[in-house]
């Protein structure tokens, strides 16, 4: 997990820079008047008999209770309102990506001539403001990227959207924010931001299927594959399995982890998941599959790594 | 003795009747932009103008409170506390509604008509 | 009419010795049942106590599931609770702490005190105090219980559709979340009503509106805005169980509902809910702070025109929940500036309790400590909650642990502290030892800095990226530490706690009659020598702080030189006072024990639980059974007038009224209110919905021929024109004429509502085929319960006046059946306009 990031104060992007400089002048300001109203207190009882008796008056709720409110909250609303005004209402064109929450996994659709399909982790290109459109197949659910920006929620029967850009090439960790049940805690997904032309050279690769199976093994494993149902959930373009339940594998051993972000992406790990997923993320809709052999399941997963 | 009574009760409600008009100018705009943004989307221009009737409509009531308010309290006998009590919470409550008010308003400036975060 | 005045009430006091037997003949009617007979008792002392006792079981309860949620959270990766445990006792962590915990203790505090504090024998309705308590406490252990059966809800407190839907949720756990809240709901709005009409209407003679202690003035709104906040969730909750038990598609996108409908009823309930908790709280404050500053509360006036402002503010402001659902950020701006708004009321309160504190001169005992650890924790919540109505900032930290932080902050600071000082303010008034002092400051030391290490540090993890409701969380570094500084900073608090039950246990000597008394020297009523029945005799009052600027008048209250120093009529009595010069008008004879409201609540309850678990024939006996035990209950109120009774000073006040001056016309009148605003919510959803989905609204040419409500509107015409005739038919008249009268009424209403559902029907209009369907059944549905309660309501003034306890005098129980008659007739005349008329014009 270490070297990605997932902090509001951390911010990477000119969205959630906005929203960090506002928080720390929201933290100045509150530091100000608990300091004030402590030291208030202080002097309300400690005081001389002549501070004292200056707090005692109604103009003290006058001025500390209705007044100084008045003029900070309205500043306060003023710089808030101004900056809802600079992060809605984009007109100029961007990069679009369709990511709908599933419990409890992201389906990530790239926009494009022929829109690529992935899962549980996110491309962009640095310095490219992405508008993401957000759907929900099941249940409320709420795409959050912290380094990046505020969070939406994705809606059952609704489209929502939200703008992020990141600035620095970098892997930013994001989490479902809305309970939507279960294993709603390992609802992670990452969004990496790559240099424009690595990304390119990425997505090329991403919108195509994924390399034929060229070891025995491999081709062994992806017999077993079919042979099992997984293409039943499962799609892997260029192959016959064309499910679309669960997460596109087409380029799964590019990504970095399995089980949505549960593990790091290991053959041994995808061994463990096919086996003891629901040890490993209680309640998620994948039966373990206990049905193969030691060998079998070197094979599938060999299988599975070499999807690239 | 029943007379008095529901005079007086009717004082209680006078204390209602900033907060309420506070109330009906946050629905108004809320709704107005709830129905103008509903597909097929209306013109920001009419919200424009739907805001700034209906915040010059609350701002207007709340300053006959205000003054039917001092009135009463200027006029009221020394005795009548509670009643003098009453006129002048209410007053009191005129001048939060209309900071309240303002302050609703103070959006329809900067913000553009049905416009989310995404853009 | 020689009414006594205000300048008449300083009158001559009551000649003393007291008339021999006069102490005794009050005693023997407020004797309270002995042994086990106990739960019997109606009395405010009697059921506040078990009140207040019930809501601290249920706080400690839903405190021991927050440690073990603590445990969980210690460590990364831990698997001490499996997540569907985990989700399960956070839910029920939320939803006890906010139905059970929450609102019943301040409810329970006020039941306690009021009448103590008014100068009042009881409340006006003793009988629904104890009917609410019980269903509160049936309810709630049973609610509570389904956490041993693995069928506890998991679904959040604020329980969003679709994931609480019949789909994602297919268990038992979200009926009992919807029945079970649904139903103690109705018990907090039966404690409402209770005392808003007991805060109006019984205060003690001369307590003018100005005079009223602070912490009436905040029962009075707190009780207002439960009346107008509590409807919301509960037309939510019919309609999600609705959906759930018969696919009525309320929340279902695939058919025109709407899951945002759900976040838009619940959280207009919702964020008034938390200013409905902190509200009392806040006039528990204001009551200790004066008390321990000895000194008069500065900013009365300020205070009270705060604690309106704050009433209305908190309605405005359910959006700023919605921050995040892509509503226009237009509309989340609106809200934000509401959210502003309702901070300078909080501000004005917090500087007045300053000034109060500056002008005297603080006693540092633990009542103040836990004051002045309110306001510490308090303010820091209200500047967070300032953080988090600014949209943007919103945006990142919405369902984070910073907004878990924020609300504990202002719950537990706003609320948890302020009642553990009035715990330890008001314990020396109700038991014969006042609690440690010793004892007391240990538990707030203890309590305070296990707060803030508990919940300081989620201002953090939430900041660096921590989402609320996870049940484990990655080996991330910081949150690991962050986390374990909770943990130790919950245990810490819970030991406070502890302490503090330990206090109880060896001070807390409950006394209904000689408590240890006035050991603050506090300014207000409840500080009198007083009984379980409240003072001696009812005391005169000329001032804000009565005991403190009338010299003796607790002396002057027990020797009976007061109002009331006996019992006219030998039964319970307290003193109708009109609403804001609070001068008398009536004597009102009060209910003894008994046991129907005990078992009412227990059959109420019964009907709810059977229903949740499918056993619907049980549940219908249970219902029945309860209905009869109301009704038995009903039978024994609204006692005969007798003459004109002298209360004291000369002075003769009626013994019966009728009308707009009765106590029960104004709780009717509340009653109408809910109802008035449970129905809003239900025109805010058809709307809402059209305005989601006007796809599924039909045609004009759909629509059923316009014949058909046009019928339904003339039956509903005419039934009101017949129960206005049979006013006039009133027994001493004409008894048959009167009954024919009501009874053809009822059979045109009920004709109204049939003939309305048939049009529907013959249309083709079915209530699980969509949105439309589901709405238009919906209207005829809250018709149906409103027909339903008029058909006892009528069958009960029939045999009354077949009774002869029916006539023109005595006719408070036809009065209430007018007002609800019309109320429902007009309900039932929008309800055809909104339902047939709205998609001809749409």
């Amino acid at each position: 997990m270490s070297g990605t990031l997932q902090s509001v104060l951390a911010p990477h992007g000119p969205q959630a820079g906005q929203i960090a400089t506002l928080a720390w002048v929201l933290f100045a300001f509150g530091a100000v008047i608990l300091a004030l109203v402590i030291a208030t207190i202080w002097l309300a009882i400690r005081g001389t008999p002549h501070i004292r008796e200056a707090l005692a008056r109604e103009r003290t709720i006058m001025v500390f209770g209705l007044a100084l409110p008045v003029v900070t909250l309205t500043i306060l609303l003023f710089c808030g309102v101004w900056l809802t005004r600079a992060q809605t209402g984009h007109t100029d064109d961007a990069m679009r990506i369709e990511v709908t929450g599933e419990q409890w996994w992201w389906r990530v659709v790239y926009d494009g001539p022929t829109p690529a399909t992935s899962a549980n982790e996110i491309r962009i290109p640095v310095g490219q403001p992405v508008d993401f459109t957000l759907k929900a197949a099941d249940v409320i659910h709420s795409f959050w990227v912290p380094s990046l920006g505020g969070k939406v929620d994705m809606l059952p029967g609704r489209i929502t959207r939200l703008r992020l850009t990141a600035e620095r090439a970098g892997v930013y960790r994001g989490q479902c924010a809305e309970y939507c049940g279960g294993p709603h805690a390992l609802m992670g997904f990452n969004v990496i931001a790559m240099p424009r032309d690595e990304y390119e050279a990425w997505f090329v690769r991403e919108a195509g299927p994924s390399a034929a199976a060229s070891t025995d093994v491999e081709r062994r494993g992806q017999s077993l594959f079919m042979a099992a149902g997984c293409g039943t959930c499962h799609a892997v373009r260029g192959t016959g399995a064309a499910g679309a339940i669960g997460p596109d594998l087409t380029h799964l051993a590019a990504r970095g982890s399995v089980g949505i972000d549960t593990l790091p992406l290991t053959a041994d790990n995808v061994a463990r998941f096919i086996r003891d997923g629901q040890h490993l993320k209680p309640g998620n809709r994948m039966p373990e599959f206990r049905i193969f052999s030691p060998a079998e399941q070197t094979a599938l997963v060999s299988y599975l790594m070499s999807l690239r | 003795m029943s007379a008095p009574q529901t005079r007086s009760l009717a004082d209680l409600l006078w204390l209602l009747v900033g907060p309420v008009v506070w109330f009906l100018h946050l629905v108004v705009l809320y709704g107005a932009e709830a129905l103008i943004c509903t597909p097929p989307v209306g013109s920001g221009r009419a919200m424009m103008w739907m805001g700034a009737a209906a915040t010059i409509a609350a701002l207007g009531a709340l300053a006959m409170l205000a003054a039917v308010s001092i009135r009463r309290v200027q006029d009221a006998p020394e005795e009548q506390t509670d009643a003098t009590f009453l006129r002048k919470t209410t007053l009191l409550l005129a001048l939060l509604s209309a900071i309240g008010v303002i302050w609703s308003a103070l959006p329809l400036a900067l913000v553009p008509v049905c416009a989310s975060a995404g853009g | 009419m020689s009414e006594p005045s205000q300048a008449r009430l300083a009158g001559h006091p009551n000649r003393l010795p007291r008339p021999k037997g006069e102490l005794e003949a009050l005693e023997a009617a407020w004797e309270r049942p002995k042994g086990w007979r106990i739960v019997t008792a109606v009395n405010n002392t009697v059921v506040g106590y078990f009140y207040v006792g019930t809501a601290v079981l249920f706080f400690l309860l839903a405190g021991i599931l927050a440690l073990l949620m603590r445990l969980q959270l210690a460590v990364p990766s831990n698997t001490f609770l499996s997540p569907e445990t985990y989700n399960q006792i956070f839910t029920m962590h939320g939803t006890v702490m906010m139905f059970l915990f929450a609102v019943p203790v301040v409810e329970a505090m006020g039941i306690l005190l009021l009448p103590q504090m008014l100068g009042a024998r009881d409340l006006p309705f003793p009988r629904l105090s104890a009917f609410a308590f019980w269903a509160y406490f049936v309810g709630g252990l049973i609610f509570f219980g389904t956490l041993f059966y693995d069928v506890a809800p998991s679904g959040g407190w604020f329980m969003y559709p679709p994931l609480t839907g019949a789909q994602y949720s297919p268990g038992l756990g979200a009926d009992f979340w919807l029945l079970g809240i649904g139903f103690i709901e109705i018990s907090a709005i039966a404690g409402a009503i209770e005392l808003i009409v007991g805060v109006l209407r019984t205060r003690a003679p001369g307590m003018t509106l100005d005079r009223m202690p602070m912490f009436a003035w905040t029962m009075l709104i707190f009780a207002a805005m439960i009346a107008f906040a509590f409807p919301a969730v509960i037309l939510a909750t019919m309609l999600l169980e609705l959906e759930r038990a018969f696919g009525w598609p309320f929340f279902m996108p695939q058919k025109g509902g709407d899951a945002l409908l759900w976040q838009h009823l619940f959280w207009f309930f919702g964020h008034p809910e938390v200013y409905i908790i902190f509200l009392p709280a806040a006039g528990m404050v204001s009551m200790i702070v004066p008390t321990m500053a000895r000194t008069p509360l500065v900013g009365y006036r300020m205070i009270v025109v705060a604690l309106i402002a704050t009433g209305f503010f908190s309605f405005g402001l359910w959006v700023h929940h919605m921050f995040t659902t892509g509503i226009p950020a237009l509309s989340l701006s609106f809200f934000s500036a509401a959210s502003m708004a309702v901070a300078i009321p909080s501000g004005i309160q917090v500087f007045a309790w300053i000034a109060t504190i500056a002008a005297g001169r603080m006693q540092l005992a633990t009542p103040s400590l836990f004051v002045l650890g309110f306001l510490f924790i308090f303010t820091l919540g209200g500047l967070t909650g300032v953080m988090v109505a600014m949209v943007p900032f919103d945006w990142q930290v919405h369902d984070t642990y910073f907004v878990v932080a924020h609300f504990h902050y202002v719950l537990v600071g706003g609320m948890v502290f302020p009642l553990f000082g009035a715990f330890y303010y008001w314990a020396p008034a109700f038991s014969r030892r006042p609690l440690s002092e010793r004892l007391g400051k240990v538990t707030f030391a203890l309590m305070f800095v296990g707060f803030n290490v508990a919940f300081f540090p989620m201002h953090i993890s939430g900041l660096m990226g921590m989402p609320r409701r996870v049940y484990t969380y990655p080996a991330v570094a910081e949150w690991g530490v962050l986390n374990m500084i909770s943990t130790v900073g919950a245990f810490l608090f819970a030991t406070g706690v502890l302490v503090f039950l330990l206090d109880l246990v060896r001070n807390l000597r409950p006394a209904l009659s000689d408590p240890a008394g006035d050991v603050w020297k506090g300014a207000s009523l409840e500080w009198m020598h007083n009984h379980v029945y409240g003072p001696r005799s009812v005391p005169l009052v000329t001032s804000r702080d009565p005991l403190w600027d009338q010299p003796g008048l607790s002396e002057q209250s027990k020797e009976g030189r007061h109002y009331l120093p006996g019992t006219v009529t030998g039964q319970r009595e307290t003193i109708i006072t009109s609403p804001i010069e609070a001068v008398p008008e009536a004597l009102q004879r009060l209910p003894g024990d008994g046991w129907p409201p005990l078992l009412g609540a227990v059959f109420t309850a019964g009907f709810f639980m059977l229903l949740t678990v499918k056993y619907v024939m049980l549940a219908f006996v249970s219902g029945a059974l309860a209905l009869l035990m109301i009704l038995v209950w009903m039978w024994s109120s609204d006692p005969a007038p007798l003459p004109r009774a002298e209360i004291g000073h000369g002075i003769k006040v009626s013994t019966y009224l009728s009308g707009p001056r009765s106590h029960s016309w104004w709780a009717m009148v509340v009653l109408l209110v809910v109802a008035g605003s449970l129905y809003l919510s239900f025109v805010f959803s058809y709307l809402f919905l059209w305005t989601v989905s006007p796809q599924v609204w039909p045609k004009p040419g759909q629509m059923p021929p316009s014949w058909w409500p046009i019928l339904a509107a003339t039956l509903l015409a005419a039934s009101s024109g017949l129960i206005l005739l049979a006013g006039r038919f009133l027994p001493s008249r004409n008894g048959v004429a009167f009954i024919g009268a009501i009874a053809v009424a009822v059979l045109l209403l009920g004709g109204s509502l049939g003939a309305d559902v048939l049009s529907h029907w013959r249309a083709g209009l079915r209530p699980d085929a969509d949105a439309h369907g589901a709405l238009a059944y919906m209207a005829s549905f809250l018709q149906f319960q409103l027909v339903l309660t008029l058909v006892v309501m009528a069958g009960f003034a029939i045999a009354r006046s077949l009774a002869g306890m029916l006539n023109l005098r005595r006719r408070v129980v036809f009065d209430n059946l007018v007002l609800l008659w019309h109320y429902t007739v007009a309900q039932g005349l929008f309800g055809l306009l909104l339902v047939h008329g709205f998609p001809r014009i749409a």
